[in-house]
């Protein structure tokens, strides 16, 4: 699923330990190279939270940008991209509840272009339904958006995503839990089978 | 069932539940295809979310890690060697002058140094900053709120690659505030480099010495005049395009290692051996003491972020051995680097 949205494109150039190092240090043509790998993603996190190209725009800048002022907190043991995309989430979370962005109102769902590769599901899902889903992860609050984002699309675990949003685990589980069934609930006519015994169960 | 128990199942999806709690689940699954289908359902939730586009427009991507770069890149110089453009600049004009006018160039001489010594430090602080061509976006931080004018922070030098740094650190280095004989300033002028308060990079440069430096050795506020040519003609004489040659190959060196800015004590330790190799094999007097002085604050650094003993040793020894050279050039800049080291500083 997610991951494989974002492979770790090996063997273009240097390693990542390497840049990283390289970057510790004060490198930044190093970094630079770092943000071209990571750049779709952490870009992707931000618009899936934030809903707006120009706000996912701002926020992903500033995620590498404050990656980079803490890279010396970063253990390089660890991977970078689940790193930077938490403080992209955490940015993107800031970002939507900030004043400026409640003045504006969340955009109705963002431009849509069909992507390249839909995946399995997506494959089965008509554009309807896509219209819906869409539709529909922008209806839930952007906490719970967030939550929902760094579960299904950039599979980080309940500490991760607890960490990133400051808010514990159980929170993580509920909101996840309610993002989840609002989505399914919304989606649940394009469903097929698993829907309509979904619609039994709902009581 | 209940909302609690499907909020298990949507924890069991993604493998968050203990052990026990897992069991009873999956035997919970075994017996009902109501919850069974509803956990399907929410895998297929987040596996359709995903697959939703999250796409930018068209070119986006080819230009964002140069702008996430450009925010990166500070705007101010901490160390003289960023002022070399100018410098370059100012010699260009003096061998074109010196071509040109070589009789009336003395008679400007005397001039010039009335000009230099006597520049108001307000208007020297004013010096306008040249842009450089690649990215000079500074990073977000802010400049120290007493912001005095950052030192002539061209870098105009059209060949010079990108000046790589960090801006969120100050030097350990406090600026030099002592009054240097005229020549030996001009010494420092005509090396392109001269002792120069590292703070400026996140600290405070002290209004004084930095405008005093800025209206001794830098840019002319308007185009290039003979003023800050004459130091340049000795290097000139000896033939004009090798010696500037050379002396841009030093100075890029100087530059590229005071660009380095480790985060860890082992880098600095490595900086601190390039600065002594550097002084060792520099013959211009200037050049060699600033390298020396450059390999203390290493060695401070590596004890400050972080070091150990043999780091406080090392500066320490570095310091005193500088301090007991007679040519040292900067002992009360030494000295305060000595003095402020009393105790490893809070992190």
């Amino acid at each position: 699923m997610g991951h494989s949205a974002h492979p770790p494109q090996a063997g273009a150039g240097p390693d990542e330990p390497f840049l990283l190092a390289r970057a510790r240090q004060g490198d930044l043509a190093a970094f630079e190279e770092v943000v071209r790998r990571y750049q779709r993603r952490v870009y992707g996190v931000a618009l899936r939270i934030v809903r707006a190209h120009d706000r996912a725009d701002d926020v992903a800048q500033e995620a590498f940008v404050r990656a980079w002022r803490s890279l010396d907190r970063f253990d390089p043991g660890r991977p970078f991209g689940p790193w930077v995309c938490r403080i992209a989430a955490n940015l993107a979370v800031n970002h939507v509840r900030s004043p400026r962005a409640r003045e504006q109102g969340l955009p109705e769902g963002h431009a849509e272009t069909p992507s390249a590769d839909p995946g399995p599901l997506g494959a089965v899902l008509d554009a309807e339904a896509k219209r819906v889903l869409d539709e529909a992860v922008a209806g839930l609050g952007p906490e719970q958006r967030a939550v929902f984002v760094l579960r299904a699309v950039e599979e980080m675990s309940y500490e991760q995503i607890a960490e990133a949003l400051g808010i514990s685990q159980g929170t993580v589980m509920s909101r996840l839990f309610r993002a989840r069934e609002r989505l399914a609930k919304a989606l649940s006519p394009y469903l097929g089978g698993a829907a309509t015994r979904g619609k039994a169960r709902t009581s | 069932v209940s909302g609690h128990e499907r909020e298990r199942l949507s924890a069991y999806l993604d493998g968050e539940l203990v052990p026990g709690e897992r069991a009873a689940v999956e035997a919970h699954l075994q017996a009902c295809p109501e919850c069974t289908a509803f956990l399907a359902e929410l895998a297929a939730v987040d596996e359709a979310a995903s697959a939703l586009p999250a796409e930018a427009p068209a070119g986006y991507f080819e230009t964002f890690p140069a702008r996430v770069r450009a925010r990166l890149q500070p705007r101010r110089a901490a160390f003289p060697v960023r002022r070399v453009p100018v410098w370059t600049w100012a010699a260009a004009a003096a061998l074109l002058l010196a071509v040109i006018t070589p009789l009336t160039w003395r008679e400007i001489r005397p001039a010039a140094h009335e000009t230099r010594t006597s520049e108001p430090p307000a208007s020297a602080a004013a010096v306008p900053k040249t842009t450089h061509q690649d990215r000079q976006l500074e990073e977000a931080a802010p400049a120290p709120g007493a912001g005095p004018a950052p030192p002539a922070a061209s870098r105009a030098r059209p060949s010079a690659p990108a000046p790589l740094r960090r801006a969120e650190r100050p030097l350990a280095a406090p600026p030099v505030t002592e009054a240097a004989p005229r020549e030996e300033r001009d010494q420092a002028t005509e090396g392109g480099f001269a002792p120069e308060p590292s703070a400026a990079v996140g600290g405070v440069v002290p209004q004084q010495a930095a405008s005093r430096e800025k209206a001794e050795r830098v840019a002319p506020r308007s185009g290039i005049t003979a003023e800050s040519a004459p130091p340049v003609m000795s290097a000139a004489n000896a033939g004009p395009e090798a010696a500037l040659a050379s002396r841009q190959a030093e100075e890029d060196a100087f530059r590229r290692l005071e660009a380095v800015r480790p985060r860890t004590p082992e880098g600095w330790r490595r900086v601190r051996e390039q600065w002594s190799a550097l002084a060792a094999a520099e013959a211009d007097p200037v050049r060699a003491d600033e390298a020396r002085v450059r390999a203390i604050v290493a060695a401070l650094e590596a004890w400050r972020g972080g070091g150990g003993e043999g780091d406080e040793a090392a500066f320490r020894a570095q310091a005193e051995s500088y301090l007991r050279r007679d040519d040292a050039r900067q002992r009360p800049r030494v000295e305060r680097l000595l003095a402020e080291a009393t105790a490893r500083p809070a992190p």
